[in-house]
């Protein structure tokens, strides 16, 4: 009896598979004919341009006796055959965050529009700004080519431009006059070594802001100049009385509210105090020089403000949000590094408690003998090198980069402008006033630096200032500690 | 007789208390969240700090549910079918596989059962960012990428140790002579394993499902490498109110309050398995 | 006849699982370790054969050896004490009483709660100024004064463990559940009428029939508390000052954040073995039955 049934089972399931396997060879065999036996197809192709760049030959050379992969740089020249229809139809994708006032979906609407002027589809992917660094960077090292347009952040446009993930943009048509008619300093942040690597879609440019009614209260009536008066002012108005917009009387416990956090965001910070207490991180010859001079007395001084109990408490923690959160609330008199959108947020009485009470100062403030610098943070667009569609790559970036849709995205979504005339335009101006207070402190915009390590530089450097801000470390220990490791691990830079 | 009734009631009490305690504790945190979604950020850094909102609104849930082209109400119902798919889809494939591999390990012993042991292991073992970058490569010269199969596949292989684990535990728990007594009794092998080990590891494996769902539903890293516009997940579609300037927190809390609710259900509706009487007496001699 | 397919069942049964992994998994996971000996610089596309380098200067890096205590503590505070709650919660969900079935499903929702949500949500309920947590404790007289929780190093980890322990006890609770519910009631019925206490009934009866379970849980805790990302992510960022910056994390800034693709592998190899280190006991006790 048992045997007889294993055997069945045993004979059906051997013959089940069999016939399955049969099946699939089958399939595979015809479709592999099909495509065998289709004859080639013919696409008329016209040339309508050639262009001349750099093309990257890998070379195998030995070096110390083991034998290596070096990629070398030769120029030569590639004639890109282009096809009017057929080679557009492929289209081009686009990977970018969205623009954190683009609560419309504008971006979206102008991509349609780009699509049905010029017939190039757009698959337009986006991606949380946390986490476009990474997704990109899995995408480049992988030398995909699946990517035609993608974001370049202003920490990234040296290791973006070295590896050709940003390739050089400055002599497609159109590109000089973007480069004279942009603002200086976000060309400036996106240039490499003589090269355009991006061309910017996000102006982040940070402006000092502060809350006009307490500063009244106080009986100050302009904003501070230097750091000396600011910290006057701290005094002044630590424990002021004063009334928000909703008509309630409150009490100003803590004049600032910091962002100290240890990422990106409180490296921010740092760089803003540093370059306005006259300190660099690297000088002219790039050479490390944190642990003197300014970089010192602005960390310093930093540490200061929150042992005088003049910065809200979480200051080691808070992200941008937080500070936002507490500038609006009315729980802070001054936001230094403010964003264009937070005087939009600040008019909405759905999102403010200070209403019609916040100001632009002309300028930061600022050690004498310094300069008043303030940070640009912009993002940029870029083609990477492996995109096969550099052409209506580019063409997209100049559309979307254009005065006209710039000038269009500043009035409908409340954007920074890019272009300096905007920034006098009697349009833009009738609907943003303000920006006539900015045009002196946009003559003092600028980045961090420009390193291929930038994000090593940036893992240590934050947790050494953590550290400084906690109060584990002294702020001239956190920097020599920071300075001996450039030194041991990156010796030219020392 | 008193007495002990008195003790009864002792317990009883204890026992409601630390049930009471044990439900504030789950659900605190979660009711502020729902608070949260309600609240403007106003409300939020309003001092005197209020448990409920003064101006209540429910603007965040109405764009998310409700909203247009191009808002965020259509990204997210795309990205919960997507979800929805992807993860039944992952954990169906995962039983699939697991549940024979689980079997075999508990009743038989073969050379290389220490080898699938280890192998399984191991998977759960490396972190996933290591394999993300090269794993990267082989799906874009697959054309997996942005593909419902090129996700499920690894979903599938993240999930697989889990289940083959989880389920050879259970299925130990089950004596071999039962198995054996019905295959004795004319019954195959895989007619053994659907009539008796499944539903005396009924429990086992209804916690299993509810795990490998939630894992799947949940899951960001991988999905953020692996997904362009077709197959984002819900979780990517969230973090898209992570901007560079904070992260829209009201309207965060609304869509996780969305969020949950698929999980949340599957495990009401599943936990009903693991009361199964069939357990139960079971096993009586 | 019946021998020969007795023999080959096993093997038929493993196959696909195995084969599935190998394709997905290993071949990647094979090219990791093999990046682990190279110094990789992804952006030059350029390799450079260094031998076991990259393993020695993790070693020698002291934020490398910081990262080592903070995620050893997180772990060993984060499993046991959520093994134990768990245990703790299933003998509770075990008995008797009026809405039971609603409250097992309301464990789950910490842990259904997409992490996204969770991070941000806890780096609020936290704030110095404005988190629920203070607001709480400030009530209910515990402080007198609002606390930073995140901004000293050691808290600040004190508190990603309190918010992982409220997200992750469901799972070793509903797992012990399900193995609690397979205990036969007539085990517990002998043994009351033989005279066994409710503690002797525990350790007796309830621990060694658990044993396996317990062992699953423990063992996937461990690997899944080691790999803990989210949180450290979205409420800290591994801040401040280090502090709760896990092994993983730091692996994180290295590969993705540095592109240090070598290192980073080679790092990842250091976080496998070291999970190996701790899975391999249990295992051998399991396996061993």
């Amino acid at each position: 009896m048992k045997p007889k049934i294993s055997r069945r089972t045993a004979l059906s399931a051997v013959a089940k598979v069999a016939i399955g396997a049969g099946v699939a060879v089958a399939a595979a065999g015809g479709v592999a004919a099909y495509f065998a036996t289709r004859p080639p197809q013919v696409i008329e192709k016209v040339v309508t341009s050639v262009v001349e760049r750099p093309v990257e030959k890998t070379v195998v050379t030995t070096v110390a006796g083991v034998p290596t992969t070096v990629l070398t740089t030769v120029k030569e020249t590639e004639t890109v055959v282009l096809s009017p229809t057929e080679e557009r139809k492929k289209g081009i994708t686009v990977i970018l965050p969205k623009h954190e006032m683009d609560i419309i979906g504008w971006w979206e609407t102008k991509t349609a529009e780009f699509e049905e002027k010029t017939g190039i589809p757009v698959t337009l992917v986006r991606m949380p700004w946390e986490y476009v660094a990474d997704k990109v960077l899995a995408a480049m090292s992988a030398g995909s080519s699946e990517y035609d347009v993608i974001e370049l952040d202003n920490a990234w446009v040296a290791k973006f431009a070295e590896a050709g993930w940003a390739s050089p943009l400055e002599d497609y048509p159109g590109a000089k006059d973007m480069m004279e008619g942009h603002l200086p300093g976000l060309i400036q942040k996106f240039s490499y070594k003589g090269h355009l690597a991006g061309i910017t879609w996000n102006n982040d440019s940070r402006y000092f802001m502060y809350n006009k009614a307490m500063l009244e209260a106080a009986g100050i009536k302009a904003p501070p100049k230097s750091w000396d008066e600011f910290v006057d002012y701290c005094k002044a108005l630590k424990g002021v009385s004063w009334v928000d917009s909703t008509g309630q009387k409150r009490i100003l416990e803590y004049p600032v509210v910091a962002a100290w956090q240890e990422s990106q965001i409180g490296l921010n910070e740092y760089a803003f105090f540093t370059y306005t207490f006259g300190g660099e991180f690297f000088d002219e010859n790039m050479k490390c020089v944190i642990n003197r001079g300014g970089a010192v007395e602005a960390l310093e001084f930093m540490v200061d403000l929150i042992n005088k109990g003049y910065v809200a408490p979480g200051y080691a923690t808070n992200d941008y949000e937080m500070q936002l959160s507490a500038f609006l609330a009315g729980d802070a008199a001054f936001m230094y590094q403010a964003w264009g959108g937070v005087y939009g947020y600040s008019l909405d009485p759905r999102l403010s408690k200070i209403v019609n009470q916040v100001e632009f100062a002309p300028l930061v403030p600022y050690k004498p003998g310094a300069a008043p610098w303030s940070l640009t943070l912009p993002e940029a667009m870029a083609i990477p090198k492996f995109s096969k569609n550099k052409e209506y790559a580019w063409e997209y970036i100049k559309f979307m980069a254009s005065k006209e849709v710039n000038k269009e995205m500043c009035l409908k979504i409340g954007a920074l402008p890019i272009w300096k005339d905007l920034y006098e335009d009697p349009d833009v101006l009738k609907k943003y006033p303000y920006f006539k207070l900015i045009t002196e402190q946009n003559k003092y915009l600028r980045g961090h630096p420009d390193l291929v390590w930038y994000d090593e530089w940036a893992t240590k450097l934050a947790s050494e200032f953590s550290a400084a801000i906690t109060q584990k470390k002294s702020p001239k220990e956190a920097l020599d500690t920071v300075y001996s490791w450039v030194k041991e691990n990156h010796p030219d830079f020392a | 007789m008193n007495f002990l009734s008195t003790m009864l009631n002792v317990k009883t009490i204890i026992k409601y208390v630390f049930i009471i305690v044990v439900i504030f504790w789950t659900l605190a945190p979660f009711i502020w969240l729902i608070v949260s979604s309600i609240s403007t950020k106003m409300d939020l850094t309003s001092f005197p700090p209020r448990w409920i909102p003064q101006n209540p609104t429910l603007e965040n849930y109405q764009e998310i549910l409700f909203g247009g082209k191009y808002s965020l109400g259509e990204l997210f119902r795309f990205g919960t079918m997507n979800s929805l798919l992807i993860s039944i889809t992952s954990t169906f494939f995962a039983l699939i596989l697991g549940i024979p591999t689980a079997y075999s390990l508990s009743r038989f012993k073969f050379r290389g059962s220490v080898m699938v042991f280890i192998t399984t292991l191991l998977t759960q073992i490396i972190p996933p960012i290591t394999i993300a970058i090269p794993l990267y490569m082989i799906w874009m010269n697959l054309q997996l990428l942005d593909t419902y199969q090129g996700l499920i596949s690894i979903y599938t292989a993240f999930i697989l140790p889990f289940v083959t684990w989880i389920l050879y535990g259970y299925f130990q728990a089950i004596p071999k002579e039962l198995d054996e007594a019905a295959i004795i009794d004319g019954c195959s092998r895989i007619g053994a394993i659907f009539r008796i080990i499944l539903p005396l590891s009924a429990p086992g494996i209804a916690a299993t499902v509810i795990f490998c769902f939630i894992v799947a539903w949940n899951e960001f890293f991988y999905a953020l490498i692996f997904t362009a516009v077709e197959t984002k997940t819900l979780p990517i579609v969230m973090a898209e109110f992570l901007t560079k300037h904070g992260s829209e927190y009201t309207k965060l809390a609304a869509s996780g309050v969305i969020a949950s609710i698929p999980p949340v259900a599957i495990a009401l509706i599943f936990q009903k398995y693991i009361i199964s009487g069939l357990v139960r007496g079971a096993l009586k001699a | 006849m019946m021998m020969g397919i007795k023999k080959i069942y096993p093997y038929f049964l493993t196959f696909p699982c195995l084969f599935f992994l190998f394709s997905v998994i290993f071949f990647p996971l094979a090219f990791s370790f093999s990046s682990s000996f190279y110094n990789i610089f992804l952006i030059r596309r350029e390799t450079f054969f260094i031998g076991f380098d990259n393993y020695i200067q993790l070693f020698r890096d002291p934020y490398f050896l910081y990262s080592l205590w903070v995620t050893a503590y997180f772990v060993a505070v984060t499993v046991s004490i959520e093994v134990s709650l768990g245990l703790g919660i299933a003998l509770l969900l075990n008995e008797k009483f009026k809405g039971r079935s609603i409250v097992r499903g309301l464990i789950l929702v910490p842990w259904a709660l997409p992490s996204v949500v969770n991070g941000v949500m806890w780096k609020w309920i936290y704030h110095a100024q404005y988190g629920a947590f203070n607001h709480l404790l400030f009530q209910l007289g515990f402080i007198s004064k609002y606390i930073d929780w995140l901004g000293d190093p050691f808290t600040a980890l004190n508190m990603l463990v309190l918010a992982d322990i409220w997200k992750e006890t469901a799972f070793p609770a509903i797992l012990t559940l399900a193995g609690l519910q397979a205990i036969p009631y007539g085990l517990y019925e002998c043994a009351m009428i033989d005279g066994a206490n409710a503690w002797q009934r525990f350790r007796y009866i309830t621990l060694p029939l658990l044993k396996q379970i317990l062992a699953v849980v423990i063992i996937f805790k461990t690997i899944w508390s080691f790999e803990t990302f989210d949180l450290v992510y979205l409420v800290t960022r591994g801040g401040p000052s280090a502090g709760t910056r896990t092994l993983v994390y730091y692996n994180y800034l290295i590969t993705f954040r540095q592109s240090l693709f070598g290192l980073g592998s080679a790092f990842s190899w250091i976080i496998a073995i070291m999970i190996l280190f701790f899975a391999v006991p249990y295992i051998r006790r399991f396996m061993l039955r």
